[in-house]
C-alpha cells in the first residue's frame, strides 16, 4: 500500500484505489467513524453537517443506513462507513535555497502585508489580509510560503472557485518551480500525489485532517452565507492543530467587519491597488421605468449610455440580475444594437471561457453578464454598468467586486462604474461607502500616486 | 425557506391562499429552475408505444417491437423526459448512491398509479445481484416507496455479469432474457392487471424482456411505466 496517500487525509475506501488488506490496514492507519454518534444526533465526519434524515435507505452493508447528502460528491458516507487517516509526517525532500525563484518588487503596503503574513505563519497565528481588487494579493504571500516551504512546513491555499484554483496552479509552479505541488479539484483526471504545496478548492479541503501548517484561503467571502459553517469545518480540520490560517478577502462580511474591528482577529488591511490609483467610485443613477415597461427602448436612459460607450469604443460589462431578464433583454438589445458585436454569459453557459476570451482580446463591445463574472476576471480598459443595481442579489459584496472590475491595468488606471436602480439600497449605500473609506484610508497612509 | 435538493439554493415555496387554509403544507424539494429541467411527457404529443416525444402514432422502434412481440399489445407511459439535467439527475440518484433524490418524484408517480384500481399488481424491475453489493438499493423500489405505493418483488434477475447501463444500443438488443418471476409468486399475477415499473426506458429492451416473463404467467393485462423516456 502507498502510505503516503493517507498522510493528513481522511478518505473513504472507495477513494484508495490500491490494493486493500482488510487486516494489514487496520492495524496502521487511524480509523474513524463516518459519523459522529451523540444523543442520537448524526454529525457527518468529514464534513460536519448534522444529518437530517428521517428515514434510512437499504445499504450495501445489507442494513439500513442514514448517509450524509452534504458531502456525497466526494463519495457516500453511511452509517457503516470508516475514515482513514494517517499522521501528517511532513516528509519533503530538501531543494536548493532559497525556494522561491520569483524576483518582482513589492509596492509599498505589499511589503508590510507581506511581513504580517510572514510573522502570523512564525508564531502559527490567525490572520485576515483585506485587501482592494487588485492589490496583488498572490505575490505578497510569496514570502511567507517560501520561508514555510523552506522549514519542511505543508502548505495548502485553497479557493472557492476551480477557475482561480487553475490560474493560481502555473504563478505558484513559477515562483515555486522545484517544489513538488498538486492541484486538488472536482473531476481531475491527475490522481492525487502526496505534495508539500497544494493548490485546492475549498470542497477537497473535506478530504484533509490536521495535515497543513500553513492554510491559505482566499475569497472566504465567496460563500453564500449558509456554507460558512461548512467551510469553517473544513479548514478546523484540514489545519494541524498548531498552525497558520490566512484569509484573504476583498469585501468581508459583516460579521468579519466586526471581529477585524474588534481585534478579535490580527488584520492587514491593503486599501490601494498595485498601481497606486484610487479606486473607481460608483455613482448611482435613478432609473424612472425598466427597459422592459417603456415602449421607445433607444431613448432609454440605459441604452443612451450603452451608445454613448460604443461610440467612444469604450469596452463595457454590463451586469443583469438574473438570466431570465438577461433572456428578456436579448431582443431588445438586438434591435438596438445591430451594428455592435456582442455576447452574454451566465453559469451555464458552456462557452464561457471563449466568449471571456474574446471580450479579453476585444473582439466584442460589451458582455452581458450575471455575477458570474463579479469577480476573478481581468479586463484591461473596461466600464460596468450594473442594471437594477437594486436587485437581492447585488449584495454589498457583489457590488464592490463589480465595481473593482474596473481600471485594474496600470496603464488603464480609471473607468466609470455605473449603478442603475429604481430604489436605493442599503447594499448599495454600503458598498459605495466601504470604496470611498478604502480611497480615503489609502491616501492617509500615503499609498496613493 | 428552504434549500433546493439538486442545487442547493435557497428558495421560498409559494402557497396559494386556499391552499395556506385547506392543504397540508408540502416542503417543495426543488427550487423553480430545477424543477423547471424536468420535461413532463404528459403534455406533449407521445408515441402510442413507448411514450416518447413522437408527431406520429408509433414510432420507428415500437414498429420493430410489434413485429418481435406480435402478441403484445404495449404502451409505455412515462413521466419526464430523459433529457440532458435527467441524465445528471439520474447519475447523482443511482451512481452516487443519493437514494433521498428519489423523493422528488414522488408527487407525479403517486398521481400515476393511484389510477390503477386496487387490484392491480405493481413490479418493479429488479437490479442484479452486483448492481445491488455496489449500490445497495434498487432506485425503483426507493421510488415506489417513497411514494407510498405498494409493490410486490414478483421479478428476479439472473446475474449476468454486463450491466445495461454500460452498453451501446447494439449490445443491447443482443442481450438475453435476464429476468424470470419467482416461483412462488406465480399465482399472485394470474388473473390480474400487472404495471411493470422500471426508472429508464432506454431501448426498450428490460422491460420487453420483463413483461415476456410476466405474461408467461397469464395476467390479464400488462402496462409499462418508466420515470423517463
Amino acid at each position: 500500500m502507498d502510505e503516503t496517500i493517507f498522510y493528513g487525509r481522511h478518505l473513504l475506501r472507495s477513494e484508495y484505489t490500491g490494493e486493500w488488506d482488510e487486516e494489514e490496514e487496520a492495524m496502521r492507519l487511524i480509523v474513524t467513524e463516518g459519523f459522529n454518534k451523540e444523543n442520537s444526533q448524526l454529525t457527518c465526519n468529514r464534513c460536519g453537517t448534522l444529518c437530517t434524515m428521517t428515514v434510512s435507505y437499504p445499504c450495501v452493508c445489507q442494513n439500513r443506513c442514514k448517509y450524509c447528502r452534504q458531502c456525497i460528491k466526494l463519495g457516500k458516507i453511511t452509517e457503516c462507513s470508516h475514515l482513514y487517516s494517517l499522521e501528517e509526517p511532513n516528509q519533503f525532500p530538501k531543494y536548493a535555497y532559497p525556494y522561491l525563484k520569483w524576483t518582482g518588487t513589492l509596492s509599498k503596503q505589499q511589503a508590510q502585508a507581506s511581513k504580517d503574513i510572514r510573522e502570523s505563519i512564525d508564531h502559527n497565528s490567525d490572520r485576515m489580509i483585506w485587501a482592494v481588487a487588485g492589490a496583488g494579493k498572490t505575490e505578497m504571500l510569496f514570502e511567507g510560503v517560501g520561508q514555510a516551504l523552506e522549514e519542511g512546513k505543508r502548505v495548502c491555499l485553497a479557493t472557492p472557485r476551480v477557475d482561480v484554483a487553475l490560474e493560481l496552479a502555473p504563478r505558484l509552479i513559477k515562483a515555486f518551480p522545484e517544489v513538488s505541488l498538486a492541484v486538488l479539484y472536482g473531476g481531475t483526471e491527475v490522481p492525487y500525489q502526496y505534495t508539500q504545496l497544494v493548490i485546492s478548492t475549498t470542497h477537497q479541503l473535506y478530504r484533509f485532517k490536521e495535515a497543513f501548517d500553513v492554510l491559505i484561503i482566499d475569497e472566504v467571502d465567496a460563500f453564500p452565507y449558509y456554507l460558512n459553517d461548512a467551510l469553517y469545518f473544513a479548514s478546523e480540520k484540514a489545519r494541524k492543530i498548531v498552525s497558520s490560517v490566512i484569509y484573504l478577502t476583498a469585501t468581508p462580511d459583516k460579521s468579519m467587519q466586526k471581529r477585524i474591528k474588534r481585534r478579535e482577529i490580527e488584520a492587514s488591511i491593503l486599501p490601494a491597488r498595485y498601481h497606486g490609483r484610487p479606486l473607481p467610485v460608483p455613482v448611482g443613477i435613478w432609473v424612472k421605468k425598466s427597459i422592459l415597461k417603456t415602449k421607445q427602448n433607444d431613448t432609454h436612459i440605459i441604452i443612451r449610455h450603452m451608445k454613448r460607450l460604443i461610440e467612444e469604443g469604450k469596452q463595457f460589462l454590463l451586469f443583469i440580475p438574473t438570466i431570465s431578464l438577461m433572456e428578456q433583454l436579448m431582443p431588445i438589445f438586438e434591435h438596438s444594437f445591430k451594428q455592435s458585436t456582442f455576447e452574454w454569459v451566465h453559469s451555464q453557459d458552456p462557452h464561457r471561457k471563449e466568449k471571456v476570451k474574446k471580450m479579453r482580446e476585444g473582439g466584442l463591445q460589451f458582455l452581458m453578464t450575471t455575477t458570474i463574472l463579479e469577480r476573478g476576471v481581468t479586463f484591461p480598459n473596461i466600464d460596468v454598468i450594473v442594471m437594477n443595481a437594486d436587485h437581492r442579489v447585488f449584495t454589498e459584496a457583489a457590488l464592490v467586486q463589480i465595481a473593482g472590475r474596473v481600471g485594474r491595468a496600470p496603464d488603464y488606471p480609471s473607468g466609470e462604474v455605473t449603478y442603475y436602480h429604481e430604489v436605493w439600497t442599503r447594499a448599495m449605500k454600503n458598498a459605495i461607502k466601504q470604496i470611498k473609506n478604502m480611497n480615503a484610508v489609502a491616501a492617509r497612509n500615503g499609498y496613493l500616486v | 425557506m428552504n434549500g433546493c435538493m439538486w442545487c442547493g439554493t435557497h428558495f421560498d415555496s409559494t402557497y396559494s391562499f386556499t391552499e395556506l387554509l385547506f392543504r397540508p403544507l408540502k416542503k417543495e424539494r426543488l427550487c423553480g429552475a430545477c424543477q423547471s429541467e424536468f420535461i413532463l411527457l404528459r403534455e406533449c404529443p407521445l408515441c402510442r408505444g413507448c411514450g416518447r416525444r413522437h408527431e406520429d402514432t408509433y414510432c420507428q422502434d415500437c414498429i420493430k417491437w410489434q413485429k418481435l412481440y406480435p402478441n403484445y399489445s404495449f404502451s409505455n407511459q412515462s413521466l419526464f423526459a430523459y433529457n440532458v439535467f435527467a441524465k445528471e439527475f439520474m447519475e447523482a440518484f443511482k451512481f452516487n448512491g443519493d437514494a433521498e433524490l428519489g423523493q422528488v418524484f414522488s408527487k407525479e408517480v403517486k398521481a400515476m398509479l393511484q389510477k390503477e384500481d386496487k387490484h392491480t399488481v405493481i413490479v418493479p424491475i429488479p437490479i442484479s445481484q452486483r448492481s445491488k453489493e455496489i449500490r445497495g438499493f434498487n432506485q425503483t423500489e426507493i421510488v415506489l416507496k417513497q411514494a407510498g405505493i405498494i409493490y410486490q418483488n414478483c421479478l428476479e434477475h439472473i446475474d449476468n455479469p454486463e450491466n445495461q447501463s454500460k452498453k451501446d444500443r447494439r449490445n443491447r438488443m443482443l442481450s438475453p432474457q435476464p429476468f424470470h418471476v419467482i416461483d412462488s409468486e406465480v399465482g399472485l399475477l394470474k388473473q390480474k392487471k400487472v404495471v411493470i415499473v422500471d426508472d429508464v426506458y432506454t431501448t426498450g429492451r428490460t422491460l420487453f424482456h420483463a413483461a415476456d416473463a410476466v405474461s408467461q404467467c397469464g395476467p390479464t393485462s400488462i402496462k409499462t411505466i418508466t420515470l423517463f423516456r
